[in-house]
């Protein structure tokens, strides 16, 4: 692979995206998993309680303010009924102003959240399978932001069973801001593993498109993306 | 369900309680909110609607008057859906107050998204996608009561449009559906609509499989065209029976 300098910290760029993107994530899942283990005699019921509900928004509101590329970050957990707890639905979603700055809370009671059913969302139905961090995306975020979104989600678990996912919100617009001046004299495309372009600065090959790579040269690749020329 | 979630979807610019009364009383007329059902209470509303309390409170009260709904106080209180409000819905009968020309137009937008949507997803759509979106008319094929049929047909056409790639394409669905799904749950009572419809959504999976970008177009024009004409149709029907 043929890396001009340009080319390679275009490339560092992109890890650096993604590797905080996914280290804030998986930061904001261990300190959920943290924080109820501190609980005495824990139960899932105290994920419904009002101080436990504040630690975990808390642990929310200082990944918005500690990662600088994301959009929005939360927590969503789906309990069946069982023998020993009743079902219950906690989304713990809380998003960035256009300002950048101001968090808000997406605050949704029970039988609404049972009404959208996150449990239908890609990055909430691919956590259990996958061990740790993976990115959903882009995709057309419909529920909450109506923006083409890239999503980062890891597994939450308690006492060793899946729990919920830690989640996080990347617009691609943002990752574009980012990567746009690092890619001034060059015609690169970024597209996620299933060759849909996150980023292009080709004109004829937009944000959305599935890229036909016969046309283009891969010129660097993560676990997460590839990059064409 | 996903109906739910556009019933009480966010009210556009020129938010009054009279919209807001309008998208209710359809929605438990033809009976996408069911029967004892309960409202979320007014905070909830206000806030997922976007408008204020007090056009909020204005709309349940009209909403009560037309004894559409009834509100219970006390801990364990709420509004809630009347049963008999089936019977009384003639009246408040959306086929009977819509005319025809609006029906029309509207199905003329709801044509320009999809087919759009249809245009992109044709080009955008991967193997999983479509798997995604056989699921989903399998779904639809299923179900059996109006409610179901009328859900699952939503998650179909939102899934086109999301497919698109385009947020604003999907965004515009999902503001016509908080209208289309109240009426068009009516047409899903007759099992040869849902029937046609149905098969006009395999033949669309079809195109949009095989990267048919204009047969994709033309298979989806078809299939809104289809809920239009009904449409039109149940409307001119309900008026002719109306006076007899």
């Amino acid at each position: 692979m043929l890396q001009t300098t340009s080319l390679r910290t275009l490339s560092t760029k992109i890890d650096k995206i993604i590797n905080s993107t996914i280290e804030s994530t998986v930061l904001l899942a261990r300190e959920i998993e943290a924080s109820l283990a501190e609980i005495k005699d824990v139960k899932l019921e105290h994920l419904l309680e009002p101080s436990v509900r504040k630690t975990i928004q808390d642990h929310i509101k200082q990944t918005l303010n500690s990662n600088g590329y994301c959009a929005g970050a939360g927590f969503a957990s789906h309990i069946e009924s069982s023998v020993s707890n009743k079902e219950f639905w906690l989304l713990e979603w809380w998003y960035k102003k256009a300002d950048g700055v101001k968090q808000v809370n997406l605050d949704l009671d029970q039988a609404t959240q049972q009404r959208l059913d996150f449990r239908t969302f890609e990055w909430f139905k691919q956590a259990p399978s996958v061990d740790n961090a993976f990115i959903h995306g882009p995709y057309v975020d419909y529920i909450c932001n109506t923006s083409y979104t890239l999503t980062c989600a890891v597994p939450v678990h308690f006492q060793d069973q899946f729990l919920g996912v830690a989640a996080i919100d990347l617009l691609v617009s943002r990752v574009e801001d980012e990567l746009l001046p690092y890619a001034a004299n060059d015609k690169v495309i970024l597209t996620n593993k299933e060759r849909r372009i996150i980023f292009s600065t080709h004109p004829r090959f937009r944000v959305g498109d599935l890229l036909d790579a016969s046309v283009t040269s891969i010129v660097f690749e993560n676990d997460y993306f590839n990059l064409y020329m | 369900m996903i109906t739910h979630a556009v019933i009480f979807a966010p009210i556009g610019q020129a938010s009054r309680s009279d919209q807001i009364v309008q998208r209710l009383s359809n929605a438990i007329i033809t009976g996408l909110l069911e029967a004892n059902e309960q409202l979320p209470n007014e905070a909830d509303l206000a806030k997922m609607m976007g408008v204020s309390h007090i056009t909020i409170r204005e709309a349940l009260n009209t909403l009560r008057a037309n004894n559409l709904i009834h509100t219970v106080r006390g801990r364990n209180g709420g509004s809630f859906v009347c049963e008999q409000a089936w019977e009384l819905s003639h009246s408040l009968n959306p086929f009977k107050t819509l005319s025809t020309d609006y029906l029309s137009d509207l199905g003329e937008m709801h044509c320009a998204i999809i087919s759009h949507s249809a245009r992109l997803a044709s080009r955008r759509m991967t193997n999983a996608d479509i798997t995604r979106l056989r699921d989903f008319v399998a779904v639809l094929a299923a179900s059996t009561t109006p409610e179901a049929r009328t859900q699952a047909d939503m998650r179909c056409l939102l899934a086109i449009a999301a497919c698109s790639q385009s947020a604003r394409l999907a965004n515009q669905e999902l503001i016509l559906q908080s209208e289309w799904s109240s009426l068009v749950a009516m047409l899903f009572r007759s099992e040869n609509i849902h029937r046609e419809i149905v098969d006009l959504y395999i033949s669309l999976i079809d195109t949009l499989e095989s990267h048919n970008e204009i047969e994709s177009v033309n298979i989806a024009k078809k299939l809104i065209d289809t809920f239009t004409f009904y449409l039109i149709e149940n409307k001119l029907k309900h008026n002719v029976n109306n006076n007899q």
